[in-house]
């Protein structure tokens, strides 16, 4: 009897002892799985925010500086995905963000984005997201008049300019850009391609309202059933870039072409002063105003104002630019 | 007798599980701070890579270049800057500071003179007013249109352009 009741405390110790265990190991394999996926989730939304730095660095040397313009091809060994978002500040330089997205390998689905990086004195037009390989980027100056910045363009998609004019074609065919094909017709296109035609009906339309010398020098984009205004480069920009960051991108160009209008005024006084001497100082100082006000879907109704500063800054001896 | 023996067991594992989850912490700071200072090396190293372009990208701004000219500073538009404090902001320059030396022809007197002054030889274009700056510098053309004798001419100095990267401040 005595050793019965022995044996079932013995085998009561036994379980006492298992279930805590279980419990216990449950419970610390239960916070290492738990922590071992928020360390993935870390891991990984360090390494997308630090691509998305890098690609902000990797963008430096695009910057067009005194050449036509740059070509440059971003490559990753995966799929990635980009974001752009671009926010305009009408008292400020604005900026543009990038972030990026990786596919999860388990689940077949997309990481959530890692950090957003700020980009002040770069102006990035693509679409809100870009997902691919290769990502494609060329640069252009803005000149309105003067130079004011360097444009980028950023894709991933491959397009065709179907009989574009002269000064396009010759442009594209400069730079080598790698995935945009130059054709005489639609039929001529390649299957995967955006057809952007100038003048006919096509995924993206151009439509010139320049002068008879260069019809596309000024006119509109067509594009998801949105309209654009573009002036002079910032064509590739309507074509390229979404509605929403083409426009925040022209008024951050509008912006800094006023403070640098404000800038040349000064140089101005400066010229004077040592004799060589500039008429300019009181347009530019008008013009710094312009700039500041107009509207970018307004851009079209300043370019005579542009072109005027461009006529009299070419007529001076001590050129003001 | 048996349930002391059992209270024992229970209280060792109990110590062995608080020291396993002691060692896990102290793994886990290790491995967190080591990962810390590898992202502010990396992004030390990307600051300087920007710092480093930045000398060349500087010289093509519209703000400070010359309109034709390579690795050429205008030097009216840095003497506007100058004049002008505060042009941009911390986040518009991707850089801590910006500082244009006069260095050849070389002044009588050798000292640093502060622009807008009459025979100034620096400008101070731009500082973020971080004190824990490492500096970068190349050489470059400093010019100025001038009409002399009835001809309208660049003259150009031999200058020198210095940019600041932004060091992670430390906490006083």
């Amino acid at each position: 009897m005595n050793m019965d009741l022995k044996h079932k405390s013995k085998k009561g110790d036994m379980n006492f002892e298992v279930i805590f265990a279980i419990l216990i190991g449950g419970l610390i394999l239960f916070f290492a799985i738990y922590g071992a996926l928020n360390f993935g989730k870390t891991v990984q939304y360090e390494t997308q925010t630090e691509i998305a730095k890098k690609i902000a660095v990797l963008t430096n040397p695009m910057q067009a500086g005194f050449s036509e313009g740059k070509t440059g091809k971003i490559m990753f060994n995966s799929e990635i995905r980009m974001f752009f978002s671009c926010l305009p500040d009408s008292e400020d330089f604005g900026e543009n963000r990038i972030s990026t997205a990786v596919p999860s390998n388990a689940k077949g689905e997309w990481e959530l984005p890692g950090g957003e990086i700020s980009i002040y004195n770069k102006y990035i037009f693509s679409g809100e997201m870009e997902e691919g390989k290769n990502f494609y980027i060329f640069s252009k100056a803005f000149e309105f008049p003067y130079k004011i910045a360097d444009m980028i363009f950023l894709t991933t998609e491959n397009y065709c300019f179907v009989d574009s004019p002269y000064k396009i074609s010759k442009e594209i065919t400069d730079l080598r850009i790698e995935n945009i094909q130059l054709a005489d017709e639609i039929t001529n296109c390649s299957e995967d391609s955006i057809r952007v035609c100038f003048g006919g009906k096509c995924d993206i339309q151009v439509t010139g309202s320049g002068g008879q010398g260069d019809p596309f020098s000024q006119g509109y984009v067509e594009k998801k059933g949105k309209r654009v205004f573009y002036a002079g480069n910032l064509i590739y920009a309507a074509i390229f870039s979404d509605p929403d960051i083409y426009y925040c991108n022209v008024q951050r160009l509008l912006y800094r072409g006023s403070k640098i209008a404000e800038i040349y005024a000064l140089k101005g006084d400066l010229m004077n002063a040592r004799g060589c001497s500039t008429n300019l100082i009181p347009d530019m100082t008008a013009f710094s105003s312009v700039l500041k006000n107009t509207k970018p879907e307004n851009i079209i109704a300043i370019v005579p104002v542009a072109e005027d500063l461009r006529t009299k800054a070419e007529r001076e001896e001590c050129g003001i630019w | 007798m048996v349930s002391n023996k059992a209270q024992f067991r229970i209280q060792q594992m109990a110590f062995m599980i608080v020291a396993v989850f002691f060692f896990f912490i102290l793994v886990g700071v290790a491995y967190i701070s080591y990962q810390y200072k590898t992202i502010q090396q990396s992004y030390q190293e990307l600051q300087k890579e920007e710092a480093m372009r930045s000398l060349q990208i500087l010289t093509n701004m519209p703000e400070i270049g010359c309109s034709q000219e390579y690795m050429c500073i205008d030097e009216d538009k840095i003497y506007a800057l100058a004049v002008k404090k505060g042009y941009g902001n911390a986040y518009f320059w991707p850089i801590a500071s910006i500082r244009v030396y006069k260095i050849y022809p070389a002044f009588e007197n050798q000292n640093i003179i502060d622009c807008p002054a009459p025979n100034c030889n620096y400008y101070n274009v731009y500082d973020s007013g971080q004190k824990n700056v490492q500096e970068y510098a190349t050489y470059v053309s400093l010019c100025k249109k001038v009409r002399e004798g009835g001809y309208t001419f660049e003259r150009c100095e031999i200058g020198k352009l210095s940019v600041g990267v932004k060091l992670n401040e430390k906490a006083e």
